[in-house]
C-alpha cells in the first residue's frame, strides 16, 4: 500500500506540473493557433495524464482526459480547426482536472466533480469535424503545400468510428490531387476501392458518433507492456471495436513519440517497457510511411500511405477483434506493412529531424534538477546560520593567536562559509515565471468577461525571488492585473474612438533593482481620472471638497489605496477600480514591500510593486527594552529620535496618553516597556536614556519609546512555535550575531495591543493633508534681528553650533574644517548688510552654521538663529527682486523669505572647494 | 503510541519520575541562556537557539507545582522532544536511564493522582523499585496551550 501511496504522490506532483504546463500551452496556442509545437505539448500532457489515471484507477479524470485527447488528436491532425470554444473547453478540463487532483490529494478520492458535461462538450466539438474538415480540407489539398497535404493524410487518428468512414474520402481526394507525388503503385490500387466508401461516408457521420458517448474504456495498452495488452484488447470483444484497436495503435505511437523525450524513458518504466515491446510493431507500422510524416500520427500514416492495404488493415483489425486471443495476427498484418516497399523521401526525413529538435521538451530540465523538500532547505539554512556563528568564534580565537597557518585556513573558512550561505539562499529562489504563466490564463478569462481584447506581454519571467514571496504576491498582483483589464483598458470601441488600436496592451514586467524585485503592471488604457477620484472621495466623505482641491492630481490618484475608498457601486464581477486596493497595499506592505501608481489620463496606468528578494532575510533595527533585545523590520522604521537632547520636552500628555510633537504634528506614543512588562521606560524624571522610533505600518504612524538602539542588521526570519503564535506583538524570531535569540516585533500587532488602532485611523485621515501631500519641508532661520528666511530642508546637510575661533580664512574667505574637509562659509547678515542679532541671550562666540549642499559642493551659512522646520504647503510669491532672495512665502504663519543659495554663492564669489562628493 | 513504548527514557520533573518513548526524545542538553518572551505564560520559559533552530522551552513545573516551590533552580536540563513537527524543549530536573519495559507491567493512571498530572500521562509503569509515569508529550503541549488561554483570560479580566 505504501508503494502505491508513493505512486499516487508522484502522480499528483507530476500531474500538477502537467496541468501548469497545459495551462500556459493552451493560452499560447490560442494566441498563435498555428503553433504546432504547443499543440503537440498539450496533447502529450493530456495523454500522459490519461495514461497515468488509467493505471492508477481514477475513472473520472481518465474519461475527461480521454475526451480532451480525442478532440486534440483531431486538432493535431488538422481534421478540424481550432476554435475558441475548444480552448475554453480544454481550459475547463484543466480546471476540473486540477479540482480532481486536489480532491485526490486531500482524501485519495476523485470527489464529486462531474466531468460528464464537459465530455459532452468535447463530443459536440468533435462532431463539428465533418463540417470543418469539409471546408478546410479542400483548399489545402488543392493547394501547393505538400506539407499540408501530408498533414491531411494523417487525418486518421481513429478516435471514433466516424473517422474511419470519413477517412477514405480524405485519401481519395489526396490521391486525386497529389498524383504526381504519390507512388503510382499506391494510386492504382487505392482509388477504385475507395470511391464507394467516400460517397456513403458523409451523410452517415452524425449517426456513427454515438460511439463517442459510450466512451472507450481505459486503454490498458501502454501501461502493461505491449504484447500482453494486445491480448487484453482482443479478449474483451464486447466493448471493443476496430476503433479501439486503432486507438491503441495510436496510443502506442504517441507513447513512442513521447518517449523521444529523455525523461519519459527514464522516469516512466511503464512506458519504457512498452517501448521495448511495442517498438517492433511500431517500426513495422511506421516504416512504410516514413516518407510522409513528420512526427506523430504514425498509425494514421500507416493507413494513408499503405492505401492499397487499407482493406487488409481493417481485416487485420477485425481479426484482432474476433480472433481474440491472438495478438500475433495483428503483428502479422503489420509485418505485411513492413514488407511493403515504399520509397523513402530523404527531404521529409530531414524535416522530421528538425521538428523533433525544435519541439521543446519541457521535461528535459528535470534531468539536472532534483526535487527538494522546503523543510530540508530550511534546515540547511539553519545549519549554515550556525556555521556562520561558529566561524565567527573561530575567527576571533584565531585572531588572538596569530598562527599563520591557522589564519590562512580561517580566511578560507570565512570565504567558503560566505559562499555557501549565498548558494543556499539561492536554492530558495524561484523565477517569477511560475506566477507569470498563471497570468496568461487569468488575462484571457478576465478579458473575455470584460469583452476586451488584451495583448499580454510578459517580461522578465526569469527574475528570481524567494519561493514564499512568489506565493505571497500572487493575490495582490492578481488583483492589480484584473483591475488593469477591467478598468484600466477601454473597450475596443472606445479605443478605436480614442484613436488607439483595438487591442489593449498589458505589460507585466519584473526586474531586479536596488536589491529588490520590482513588478510593473502597465496598461495602455484610459488612465485614472483624478477628477473622478476627487468626486468619489467627497462622496465617500473621506475628504472634503476643499481638501481634495488642495491635492494635486498625482496625490489624488495615490489615494485609491486609501482604506474606505473602496466603492460598492462600481463593483463588477471581476473588480471595481479601487476596490480592495487598500487591501492590496496592506498585503504588499506586510511583505515589506510597497506599491505605487502612475497614470497619464487617456494614455496609460502603471502599478509598480516593489518587494524584497526574500522574506527569509529582513533588514531590521535591533533595539532594546529593559535589557531585552528585539528586532524591528526596517521597512516600518521612519526615523529615530534620541529623547535625551531636550526632545523629551516635546512629549505631552493628553488624558493619560502620551503624544510627541514631531515637527508640529502629534505622534501617539507607545512605551515598549509598559507594553511588555508593565514597566515604563520613559518617565518624566529621568528620561535622558530613552529613544524614540517613529514607526509606520499600514498608514498607522506612532512613536515607540525604547531604551536604546543597537544596530541595523540583516536578520534571518524564523517562525515562532505555534505555542507563541497568539501573542500578536511578535511576528517571528531571529538569531542575532552572538547566537542569542531575539523576537521580531510585529508593528501592527503592537499598535493594536496598545489600543492605538482607532485613534490612529483618525490620525491617518488627518495626516493625509500633511503626510500624503508632498510638501517641501523648509528650514526656517533668522538673519539679523528679526528677518525670517528659509531654505529647502533637502539641501541642508547638517546644522552645527560652532565657536567663532573654528573659522579660518583662506584666500580672503571664511572656511571651516569638517572631517578633514574645508567648507567655505558665508555670513548671511554681512551678505544682506544687516546688523547681527545682538540680543542678550545670544553668545557672540557661538555661531549657528547651516551646511548646505549646492551642486554636490558644500557651503556653510552663518545665520543668527535656527528657528524651525516648516512642513506645510506654501504658496511661493515672487515680487520685486531682491538679491539672494528667491521669493516669499507664509511659513508657520509668518512671512518668510526664501533664500536663493545659488545666488548667494555667485554674488559672494565663494570659492567652492572640491570635496569627494563633487565628483558624483 | 503503545507500540512505541517498549523503550523509554526516564526523567524527573516536578518531583515526579516520568518516562518518555525513546524515539520521541531528540536530545538532552544542559540548561542554557533562554531568551524570555514577555507576555507569554509562566509555563513558557522562553526561546533557545539549538544549532540554528529556535526552540520554545516549556517549564511544566510552573503548571504542576505550587508557586512557592517554584524558585529558579540551577543545573536543570532541557529535554528536546518532538511531539509535533517542531521540537520542544522541556525543562527537567534530572535525566534517568533508558529502560526496556514490558507492556504487561503498564497500568492505568492511579485514580488518586493529581489532576493535571493525570492529564499528562498515558499510564504508569511498575518497575522493580518504583513507579514510572508514562509521559505523553502531546498532552503536555495541550496543557501549555490551556495555560496560555488561561493567562490571556487573566490578562483581559485581571
Amino acid at each position: 500500500m505504501g508503494e502505491f501511496d508513493d505512486l499516487i504522490q508522484d502522480f499528483l506532483i507530476e500531474s500538477s506540473e502537467h496541468i501548469e504546463q497545459l495551462e500556459s500551452d493552451l493560452v499560447e496556442l490560442e494566441k498563435n493557433p498555428k503553433n504546432k509545437v504547443a499543440l503537440v505539448c498539450i496533447f502529450r500532457s493530456i495523454h500522459t495524464l490519461k495514461g497515468n489515471c488509467g493505471f492508477l484507477g481514477f475513472p473520472r479524470l481518465e474519461k475527461l482526459t480521454h475526451a480532451a485527447e480525442s478532440l486534440l488528436s483531431l486538432l493535431r491532425d488538422e481534421i478540424i480547426e481550432l476554435q475558441e470554444s475548444m480552448i475554453t473547453a480544454l481550459l475547463q478540463t484543466v480546471d476540473l482536472a486540477r479540482e480532481i487532483l486536489n480532491n485526490l490529494e486531500k482524501d485519495g478520492k476523485e470527489g464529486d466533480c462531474d466531468p460528464t458535461e464537459l465530455i459532452a462538450t468535447f463530443e459536440r466539438l468533435q462532431s463539428q469535424k465533418d463540417i470543418s474538415s469539409g471546408t478546410t480540407k479542400i483548399p489545402s489539398i488543392d493547394g501547393q503545400d505538400p506539407r499540408e497535404t501530408a498533414a491531411n493524410k494523417r487525418a486518421f487518428p481513429g478516435t471514433d468510428t466516424a473517422e474511419i468512414k470519413a477517412f477514405p474520402e480524405d485519401l481519395l481526394n489526396e490521391n486525386q490531387t497529389d498524383e504526381s507525388d504519390a507512388p503510382p503503385s499506391l494510386l492504382g490500387q487505392s482509388a477504385p476501392s475507395l470511391t464507394e466508401t467516400e460517397t456513403e461516408s458523409f451523410p452517415r457521420l452524425p449517426d456513427s458518433l454515438d460511439t463517442g458517448k459510450t466512451l472507450p474504456r481505459p486503454i490498458p495498452f501502454p501501461r502493461e507492456g505491449g504484447s500482453q495488452s494486445l491480448l487484453g484488447v482482443g479478449e474483451d470483444t464486447d466493448h471493443l471495436s476496430s476503433k479501439d484497436v486503432l486507438d491503441d495503435l495510436e496510443a502506442l505511437e504517441k507513447d513512442v513519440s513521447i518517449s523521444a523525450g529523455p525523461r519519459r524513458v527514464e522516469k516512466d518504466s511503464r512506458e519504457t517497457n512498452f517501448l521495448g515491446t511495442g517498438k517492433d510493431l511500431l517500426d513495422a507500422i511506421a516504416n512504410p510511411s516514413q516518407d510522409e510524416i513528420p512526427v506523430l500520427p504514425k498509425s494514421s500514416q500507416m493507413i494513408t500511405s499503405g492505401v492499397h492495404n487499407y482493406s487488409d488493415l481493417i481485416a487485420s483489425l477485425r481479426s484482432a477483434k474476433l480472433d481474440a486471443s491472438k495478438s500475433e495476427s495483428l503483428l502479422q498484418s503489420d509485418d505485411d506493412f513492413a514488407n511493403n516497399p515504399v520509397p523513402k523521401s530523404p527531404s521529409i526525413a530531414a524535416d522530421t529531424g528538425n521538428i523533433l529538435e525544435e519541439t521543446p521538451t519541457p521535461t528535459s530540465l528535470s534531468e539536472n534538477t532534483v526535487r527538494i523538500d522546503l523543510a530540508l532547505l530550511d534546515q540547511m539554512m539553519n545549519l549554515i546560520g550556525e556555521l556562520v556563528l561558529t566561524r565567527n568564534q573561530i575567527l576571533q580565537v584565531a585572531g588572538s593567536h596569530k598562527i599563520p597557518a591557522l589564519t590562512s585556513s580561517c580566511q578560507k573558512l570565512n570565504m567558503i562559509t560566505g559562499q555557501l550561505q549565498e548558494r543556499v539562499m539561492k536554492t530558495r529562489m524561484q523565477p517569477i515565471d511560475r506566477l507569470f504563466s498563471k497570468f496568461s490564463r487569468l488575462v484571457r478569462n478576465v478579458s473575455r468577461l470584460c469583452k476586451k481584447i488584451v495583448l499580454l506581454e510578459l517580461q522578465g519571467g526569469d527574475t528570481e525571488l524567494d519561493r514564499s514571496l512568489v506565493e505571497a504576491i500572487r493575490d495582490p498582483l492578481t488583483h492589480v492585473v484584473r483591475n488593469a483589464i477591467d478598468h484600466g483598458l477601454e473597450s475596443p470601441e472606445e479605443r478605436l474612438k480614442a484613436g488607439k488600436p483595438r487591442e489593449g496592451r498589458l505589460l507585466i514586467k519584473a526586474f531586479h533593482e536596488g536589491g529588490q524585485v520590482h513588478i510593473q503592471v502597465r496598461d495602455d488604457g484610459g488612465g485614472i481620472n483624478p477628477h473622478k477620484i476627487r468626486k468619489r472621495l467627497v462622496e465617500r466623505k473621506l475628504l472634503s471638497q476643499e481638501e481634495t482641491a488642495k491635492l494635486d492630481d498625482a496625490q489624488v490618484v495615490s489615494l485609491i489605496f486609501m482604506p474606505g475608498f473602496s466603492t460598492t457601486d462600481t463593483v463588477t464581477t471581476i473588480s471595481g477600480r479601487g476596490v480592495g486596493m487598500d487591501v492590496v497595499k496592506a498585503n504588499i506592505e506586510s511583505l515589506g514591500g510597497k506599491i505605487q501608481v502612475q497614470t497619464v489620463l487617456g494614455a496609460w496606468t502603471s502599478f509598480t510593486i516593489t518587494v524584497p528578494l526574500t522574506l527569509a532575510i529582513l533588514p531590521a533595527l535591533i533595539i532594546s527594552s529593559h535589557g531585552r533585545r528585539f528586532a524591528i523590520p526596517q521597512a516600518n522604521v521612519q526615523e529615530l529620535i534620541k529623547l535625551g537632547d531636550g526632545h523629551a520636552l516635546h512629549i505631552e500628555e493628553i488624558s493619560g496618553s502620551r503624544v510627541f510633537r514631531l515637527r508640529n504634528q502629534l505622534l501617539p506614543l507607545i512605551d515598549l516597556g509598559s507594553q511588555l512588562e508593565n514597566r515604563a521606560i520613559f518617565n518624566d524624571d529621568e528620561n535622558d536614556h530613552a529613544s524614540l522610533v517613529v514607526l509606520k505600518s499600514n498608514d498607522l504612524r506612532f512613536g515607540l519609546i525604547i531604551d536604546a538602539v543597537h544596530d541595523s542588521q540583516e536578520i534571518v526570519v524564523k517562525a515562532l512555535d505555534a505555542l507563541l503564535k497568539n501573542i500578536s506583538i511578535y511576528s517571528a524570531a531571529t538569531i542575532l550575531d552572538d547566537g542569542e535569540v531575539a523576537l521580531i516585533l510585529d508593528i501592527t500587532g503592537l499598535a493594536q495591543v496598545a489600543g492605538l488602532r482607532e485613534t490612529l485611523q483618525i490620525q491617518s485621515a488627518e495626516s493625509l493633508e500633511t503626510a500624503n501631500v508632498d510638501i517641501t519641508p523648509m528650514l526656517v532661520f533668522g538673519v539679523g534681528t528679526h528677518w525670517r528666511m528659509a531654505v529647502p530642508l533637502e539641501t541642508v546637510l547638517r546644522l552645527e553650533e560652532v565657536s567663532r575661533d573654528r573659522l579660518e580664512t583662506l584666500k580672503k574667505q571664511w572656511v571651516i574644517q569638517h572631517n578633514d574637509q574645508l567648507i567655505p562659509v558665508v555670513f548671511l547678515n554681512e551678505f544682506f548688510n544687516l546688523e547681527p542679532d545682538s540680543g542678550e541671550d545670544i553668545d557672540q562666540n557661538v555661531l549657528q552654521l547651516i551646511v548646505c549642499s549646492w551642486r554636490g559642493r558644500h557651503v556653510g551659512l552663518i545665520v543668527d538663529r535656527v528657528i524651525d522646520i516648516a512642513e506645510e504647503e506654501f504658496q511661493e510669491q515672487r515680487h520685486e527682486r531682491k538679491k539672494g532672495v528667491f521669493g516669499t512665502a507664509i511659513l508657520n504663519g509668518k512671512a518668510t523669505d526664501l533664500l536663493d543659495v545659488k545666488e548667494v554663492i555667485q554674488l559672494t564669489n565663494v570659492l567652492l572647494l572640491d570635496n569627494p562628493e563633487a565628483s558624483h | 503510541m503503545t507500540a512505541d513504548l517498549d523503550t523509554i527514557c526516564t526523567f524527573e520533573l516536578a518531583n515526579l519520575r516520568f518516562g518518555m518513548p525513546v524515539n520521541m526524545v531528540q536530545e538532552v542538553i544542559k540548561q542554557q541562556d533562554v531568551t524570555d518572551v514577555p507576555l507569554s505564560p509562566d509555563s513558557i520559559s522562553g526561546l533557545i537557539n539549538l544549532r540554528g533552530q529556535i526552540i520554545t522551552v516549556v517549564d511544566l513545573n510552573q503548571i504542576l507545582l505550587p508557586k512557592e516551590e517554584n524558585g529558579p533552580r540551577e543545573g536543570r536540563l532541557f529535554l528536546v522532544c518532538a511531539p509535533r513537527r517542531t521540537p520542544l524543549a522541556l525543562v527537567i530536573d534530572k535525566v534517568g536511564e533508558v529502560l526496556k519495559i514490558d507492556s504487561k507491567n503498564i497500568e492505568r493512571s492511579p485514580e488518586n493522582l493529581h489532576g493535571l498530572v493525570r492529564d499528562l500521562i498515558d499510564g504508569a509503569y511498575k518497575s522493580e523499585d518504583e513507579l514510572i509515569l508514562l509521559f505523553n508529550a502531546r498532552r503536555a503541549v495541550s496543557l501549555v496551550l490551556d495555560d496560555i488561554s488561561k493567562s490571556q483570560r487573566d490578562h483581559i479580566f485581571g
